[in-house]
């Protein structure tokens, strides 16, 4: 019961960063402070769901396998950042070409 | 309750999909549209863990955003590049018959002309509306549940769809096997090996990276070969996985590709059909009939078939991102 | 609210869903010229298939239906190497037209036909010079 209660509140404190997030994606103004919201409230977000969802799995293989998830997105969602934000440091702000 | 909430989910999916994919047909600027494709496809895995179908989510994640995401990608800047070389075009020379608009047309679409919008409106909505009707009077069937189910015992594997794939429908996966073959000879013939217009990305973080995650990538996609046999996965998400990892090598260092080495590359291009095709026609031979086993000896066979299979479509879909015949070939 | 989740059940719902999808890409690829953009209306028109099947399979009690998952399975590989080459393609008429749209008017039968296949691509300028004339 404790464990659902916990699981629920994880969850949904996820869902608020990443919402928190999305909402920095669509509002802010340039490249970089979109995706400081972006990775920022993602990762924590995404850290929380997978901590809610921990608690509710079956074993410790279930538990390293979410892990696992939490820290490859992490990973690849640091390398993408970086290298959008690469570009737009040598390119420039993307514009299409209207 | 909780039959409500998930009511819920579909309806928000499902519009989501659909606004997505109109968006995404009715951009004018290419890249918005090759972006808004890619989330389509991230929204169609999610729709099939809805639809039961795990198998099929890991592969249109793999397959439909990842894969064909980095092909889109990369063809939208070889346009950009050709546009961009034959603009540049000489002073003395006549004036590109493209016309000076031409970068315009390489990555953008203008609005289509009003004319198409009635008939092109009018066939969209009597197709759609007939499938529509259709479905929805279509009789509630069983389908082929309950044979596949029937018939497990004599497949060699434990999860039903390696059943249908490598067992009972052979057919299906070995003429697939053949058309993706196909494709990659279809994409060889229009030329030689074309440089990918990417310069590599400066700095460590990604040669950092792609140190840490394709050897993950490699242990995953064995992984999932492994659990295809009792559970979702198999030969072509684990394909598609290994081939996503080969395609990260290759932006890696875009400019320097190392020299594939000509006949290992084609025998483990050809290597899922041939083995799938030699061990068919022995299953002609001694009995059971035209790419059948005999049921002892059918889970070994399809883990070797899988095997290849799993190495061939990794590298024919790095080979055709990459487009074209490796350079140095049959000079 | 029992009746309405009934009416909205999942077997139901996304063959629509599917059906619209088709439609949908059919629209778009009468309707946009840029040959990639037409792969795309392709594509979308292929995943409303797969999910009309997929839909179909998934109703009922008890789980769905195997046969029709790994034809999406299969399907899925296929449009994925059709859509490469079909990119090739679009790259290679762009080389040679300096346009990814279909050319209005029938091709012309008399024009000559180079021996493609044994072309180098990486020098393009030097390409463009010699077949630009």
């Amino acid at each position: 019961m404790i464990a659902n209660t916990l699981t629920v509140i994880l969850i949904l404190a996820g869902l608020v960063f990443f919402a928190a997030g999305t909402a920095g994606l669509l509002r802010f103004p340039d490249v970089y402070s979109r995706l400081h919201a972006l990775t920022k409230a993602d990762n924590v977000g995404l850290g929380l769901v997978i901590l809610g969802l921990m608690l509710q799995a079956g074993g410790p293989a279930d538990i390293l396998k979410l892990f696992l998830i939490w820290v490859l997105v992490l990973a690849a969602g640091t390398t993408a950042a970086h290298m959008v934000a690469q570009r737009t440091w040598t390119h420039g702000e993307f514009e299409s070409d209207r | 309750m909780s039959d409500l909430l998930l009511v819920v989910f579909d309806l928000v999916l499902l519009v989501g999909l659909l606004g997505v994919a109109w968006r995404c047909l009715a951009s004018t600027d290419l890249f918005r549209a090759v972006v808004l494709f890619i989330t389509f496809g991230l929204l169609l895995a999610l729709a099939w863990v809805r639809l039961e179908a795990p198998d099929i989510a890991l592969a249109e994640a793999a397959i439909g955003a990842g894969i064909t995401g980095a092909l889109l990608l990369v063809t939208l800047e070889r346009l950009r590049s050709i546009v961009v070389e034959r603009r540049r075009g000489q002073p003395d020379e006549p004036p590109d018959p493209a016309g000076a608009d031409a970068l315009l047309h390489a990555l953008h679409d203008p609005p289509p002309p009003r004319r198409t919008f009635v008939p092109a409106l009018t066939f969209a909505l009597v197709v759609g509306g007939l499938m529509v009707t259709a479905l929805w009077h279509q009789p509630d069937a069983v389908g082929l549940e309950p044979v596949v189910d029937e018939h497990m015992d004599v497949s060699g594997v434990d999860h039903p769809i390696t059943a249908v794939l490598l067992n009972f429908r052979a057919y299906d996966t070995f003429l697939e096997l053949a058309i993706v073959l196909i494709a990659l000879l279809g994409a060889w013939s229009l030329g030689r090996y074309d440089r990918l217009p990417a310069r590599p990305a400066p700095g460590p973080i990604l040669p950092g990276t792609l140190r840490l995650l394709v050897p993950v990538a490699i242990v995953t996609g064995v992984y999932i070969l492994w659990a295809g046999s009792h559970a979702p996965g198999g030969a072509f998400q684990a394909g598609a996985i290994l081939g996503a990892a080969g395609i990260l090598l290759v932006l890696a260092r875009p400019r320097d590709l190392p020299m594939a080495p000509s006949s290992p590359l084609r025998l483990g291009l050809a290597a899922g059909v041939a083995l799938f095709l030699a061990i068919g026609i022995v299953g002609l031979l001694i009995g059971p009939g035209l790419l059948g086993y005999p049921p002892a000896w059918a889970y070994p066979l399809i883990i070797v078939i899988e095997v290849a299979a799993t190495l061939s479509i990794a590298l024919t879909l790095v080979a055709l991102f990459i487009a074209g015949r490796p350079a140095g070939d049959d000079r | 609210m029992e009746w309405l989740a009934q009416q909205l059940a999942p077997g139901l719902i996304y063959p629509t869903a599917g059906a619209i999808l088709f439609a949908l890409g059919l629209y778009g690829l009468i309707r946009r010229h840029h040959l990639v953009l037409r792969i795309l209306a392709l594509n979308i028109m292929g995943s409303g298939v797969f999910m009309v099947l997929l839909g179909i399979a998934a109703r009922g009690e008890g789980p769905p239906d195997p046969v029709a998952q790994a034809l999406t399975l299969t399907g899925i590989v296929v449009a994925v190497s059709a859509t490469a080459f079909a990119l090739a393609l679009v790259v290679r008429l762009t080389r040679i037209t300096g346009q990814a749209v279909m050319l209005p008017g029938p091709p012309d039968d008399h024009a000559p036909v180079d021996d493609i296949s044994r072309e180098e691509h990486a020098p393009s300028a030097e390409y463009d010079r010699e077949h630009r004339e």
